[in-house]
């Protein structure tokens, strides 16, 4: 066989041997997320009922029962989290991307990259330590607090680099047409890059949904129906804590069914984003 | 849709209208200041021409600057490529009439012996040539400009004849001379006219059909013409081999 | 002749780096003023010191700028933009808008908000800019799903709603295709009369069909300015005369 043939046929073989291993890399990652999906499902389904989702943790010892306080928990305790860390991410981001350029814009997103490496653990500790111990007593808006604090990182990096990815020319056919900066930045550079700071958001509320640790001394839990600010407020992932390491069968399945309906409430703030934020143009 | 460039084009086109029929005029008007004796017409013919020279030099910058600040193809090019050379032959023309004035203005009198000679033909062909490659560029008519191609020849016949006839009559009187030689000059310069003339259709030519039929390539007239190019140059070369064994010798 | 905007000793940098030597200029009133010259010579600098867009990116002056006679660096420059309006090379209208709402940008940012008010102005400006007969039945469509040509004509129609008295044009048409160059053309033909307009480009054939005087910088110095005809046809400057018959280096 002449020299090129042979080339040819050894990067075609090549060319095969890759592409399968990628795909098989592919197909081995996507295991884990297809066996949580399953698992979570499957288990979960058989306590899916109304019930659930109006109905209040029965005492221990008695079956049934639901979660309808964790669900309203849960809504609050992101609920206050967002008031806090949405505005301070996505002014922070803002600031970042359009101010930043010097010495205290770095300091600032080094601060930033800090925050987000610290374990959530921690963060529940400071939420203790600032407001638990000062109202002396656990509290939704200590909870709200902590959570805040943690969507903070996500929203600013992502606001920055949304913003970032406005073009210049856009900012310049605003100020050129004789508008202030500061109207250029809001009306013009955060409404063209908003989708992606929404995405933004969407991820901190995500993550804050599904943590546990910093709530187990800030929020607490309850097992009664509140929605009082200054009291302590039971949440989905402390009770999925709790149900799940509990000795009973009946609590075990109610802490599956609470991660497939957290999992199912992500989606639903994910799917209402979307229709939120999606173009009222029909794209090209 | 009319851009800026078409209508500068257009103003150019009416200059040079213009100058067309002011040249047409001063032909006119000279021929028949000599037909009635007329002499204040012949001295306004002299005076006119510096409305002629005018004209000249504005077509002229305009063409440049068309050329400058448009970069002109196709037939916007041929068009004001042939303008300027259209323009050239018109004040020549415009020269020529004044000539003709000027040399009647001196004799003061038609000679008796006009009717001999074919001057009278030669006004009437040379006034229609004239007209006709006026109108061919006007009108953008390929077959008008052929018609004034074609009367050339008929043009340079009459003038040889008048030769001839105004040599006789030279002979036979000495008292004739004068007015004699006035009138070959006239002659030689009502077939100059007609050369102009013919120079302008060639030029008409040139914008409407792409084709330089200059100097008489007649045989190139209306027929394929591709090889032209071709068969000149082989000619020139040839010619300069031919020179440069003369030299070498 | 009316002078719009006068240019004294203009140096202009950034940070250390001197990118404008002395530069005085005349722009008179509603004319054309082509800048031309080879990249990096400075004439996109040029352009914005004179609507204070160099600042947005860390630029500095000395030397004086006068608008009818008053100094620029003493009005506020978001004011200052309004009375010169800006269009530039790559169009960029807001894409989170539609056409309408692009179009009276700069009102709305501005306060005014009522449609009773805006609608009329919408329209005159996209009729000013050739673009209404195209998109007035898409007023409502996004900003950006219309072609590059069209886009171009929008960012035109969005400057001239804040009716501006200075169009500064930064290469406007070196984004486009040659169809939409030619109309872009022909629209400043139009808007020269209600406007003065000051044009950057780097291409020299549209700086001589366009502009009624043309300036031409090298290496952030003023080499010659005078009326386009001049410049292409007789430039009294070497370098110039290099640049524009495309001999540079």
């Amino acid at each position: 066989m002449n020299p090129s043939k042979f080339f040819h046929i050894k990067r075609k073989v090549t060319s095969v041997i890759m592409m399968s291993l990628s795909l098989v890399a592919t197909l081995i990652a996507l295991v884990p997320l297809v066996f949580i999906f399953y698992y979570t499902i499957s288990k979960g389904i058989s306590y899916l009922n109304i019930d659930f989702f109006i109905a209040m943790p029965k005492p221990v010892g008695e079956t049934g029962g639901g979660m309808a306080n964790a669900i309203a928990g849960t809504l609050l305790l992101i609920g206050i989290g967002g008031v806090i860390g949405i505005p301070v991410g996505v002014m922070t981001g803002t600031y970042l991307s359009e101010f930043g350029n010097n010495k205290f814009g770095s300091v600032v997103r080094f601060l930033t990259d800090v925050l987000s490496g610290v374990p959530s653990i921690v963060v529940g500790v400071v939420a203790y330590t600032l407001v638990v111990i000062p109202m002396k007593h656990f509290s939704a808006l200590a909870g709200g607090i902590a959570l805040g604090i943690l969507m903070i990182p996500t929203i600013t990096r992502t606001t920055e680099e949304m913003i970032k990815l406005v073009p210049h020319s856009l900012r310049e056919a605003g100020l050129a047409l004789g508008i202030p900066k500061w109207k250029t930045t809001i009306l013009i550079v955060l409404k063209t890059a908003w989708k992606g700071i929404a995405t933004g958001i969407l991820l901190g509320l995500s993550r804050a949904a599904g943590e546990t640790a910093p709530l187990l001394f800030t929020a607490l839990g309850n097992r009664f129906w509140s929605t009082k600010v200054g009291q302590p407020i039971a949440s989905l992932s402390v009770y999925i804590y709790d149900y799940a390491k509990a000795p009973f069968e009946d609590w075990n399945q109610q802490a599956w069914t609470a991660a497939l309906v957290l999992m199912l409430m992500i989606s639903i703030l994910s799917l209402t984003f979307r229709i939120v934020t999606r173009s009222k143009y029909k794209t090209k | 849709m009319e851009t800026h460039f078409d209508i500068q084009l257009a103003k150019l086109k009416t200059r040079l209208f213009k100058m067309c029929s002011l040249v047409d005029e001063q032909v006119q008007f000279a021929l028949r200041a000599i037909e009635e004796e007329d002499m204040s017409l012949a001295e306004m013919v002299v005076e006119r021409d510096k409305k002629v020279d005018k004209y000249d030099v504005k077509i002229e910058k305009i063409c440049q600057k068309l050329f400058a600040l448009n970069q002109p193809v196709a037939m916007d090019l041929r068009l004001i490529m042939s303008a300027m050379t259209i323009n050239t032959n018109l004040e020549r023309i415009g020269d020529i009439a004044v000539n003709i004035a000027e040399n009647f203005i001196r004799l003061r009198t038609k000679p008796a012996f006009l009717e001999k000679t074919k001057i009278n033909q030669m006004s009437m062909i040379v006034k229609e040539m004239l007209r006709n490659a006026i109108d061919s560029f006007i009108q953008n008519d390929p077959k008008l400009a052929e018609k004034v191609i074609r009367s050339d020849d008929e043009l340079d016949a009459l003038n040889a004849e008048n030769h001839k006839v105004l040599i006789e009559i030279m002979k036979e009187d000495k008292e004739s001379i004068e007015p004699a030689v006035t009138f070959l000059v006239t002659s030689r310069e009502l077939e100059r006219i007609g050369d102009h003339a013919t120079n302008i259709a060639e030029d008409v030519f040139f914008i409407v059909e792409a084709e330089l039929i200059k100097h008489k390539y007649e045989k190139f007239l209306f027929s394929e013409v591709e090889n032209v190019e071709k068969e000149i140059d082989e000619e020139i070369d040839e010619d300069e081999k031919r020179n440069g064994d003369v030299q070498k010798n | 002749m009316d002078i719009k905007i006068s240019v004294k000793n203009l140096e202009a940098f950034y940070g250390k780096n001197k990118v404008l030597k002395n530069i005085s200029i005349d722009i008179p009133r509603n004319k054309v003023v082509a800048i031309i010259g080879p990249s990096g010579c400075g004439k996109s600098t040029f352009l914005r010191c004179l609507n204070r867009m160099h600042e947005v990116i860390g630029g500095t002056i000395t030397g004086s700028i006068q608008v009818d006679g008053e100094d620029l660096t003493k009005t506020d420059p978001v004011l200052l933009r309004k009375r010169l309006g800006m269009v530039f090379q790559k169009p960029n209208p807001f894409p989170t808008m539609s056409i309408f709402n692009n179009v009276a940008a700069g009102l709305r940012f501005n306060g005014v908000r009522n449609k009773k008010i805006l609608t009329p102005i919408v329209e005159r400006s996209l009729k000013q800019a050739a673009l209404w007969d195209e998109v007035k039945d898409n007023l409502d469509d996004s900003g950006v799903n219309i072609s590059g040509g069209q886009q171009q004509r929008l960012c035109i129609a969005r400057t001239l709603a804040v009716d501006p008295e200075v169009i500064l044009m930064d290469e406007p048409a070196s984004a486009l295709d040659p169809i939409s160059t030619s109309k872009i053309e022909e629209l400043i033909f139009e808007l020269k009369k209600n406007y003065t307009i000051v044009i950057v480009t780097h291409n020299m054939q549209q700086a001589a069909r366009v502009s009624d005087s043309t300036a031409f910088f090298y290496m952030g110095e003023l080499i010659e300015y005078d009326k386009t005809t001049k410049i292409f046809t007789n430039p009294a400057n070497k370098q110039t005369e290099d640049y524009v018959t495309g001999r540079f280096g």
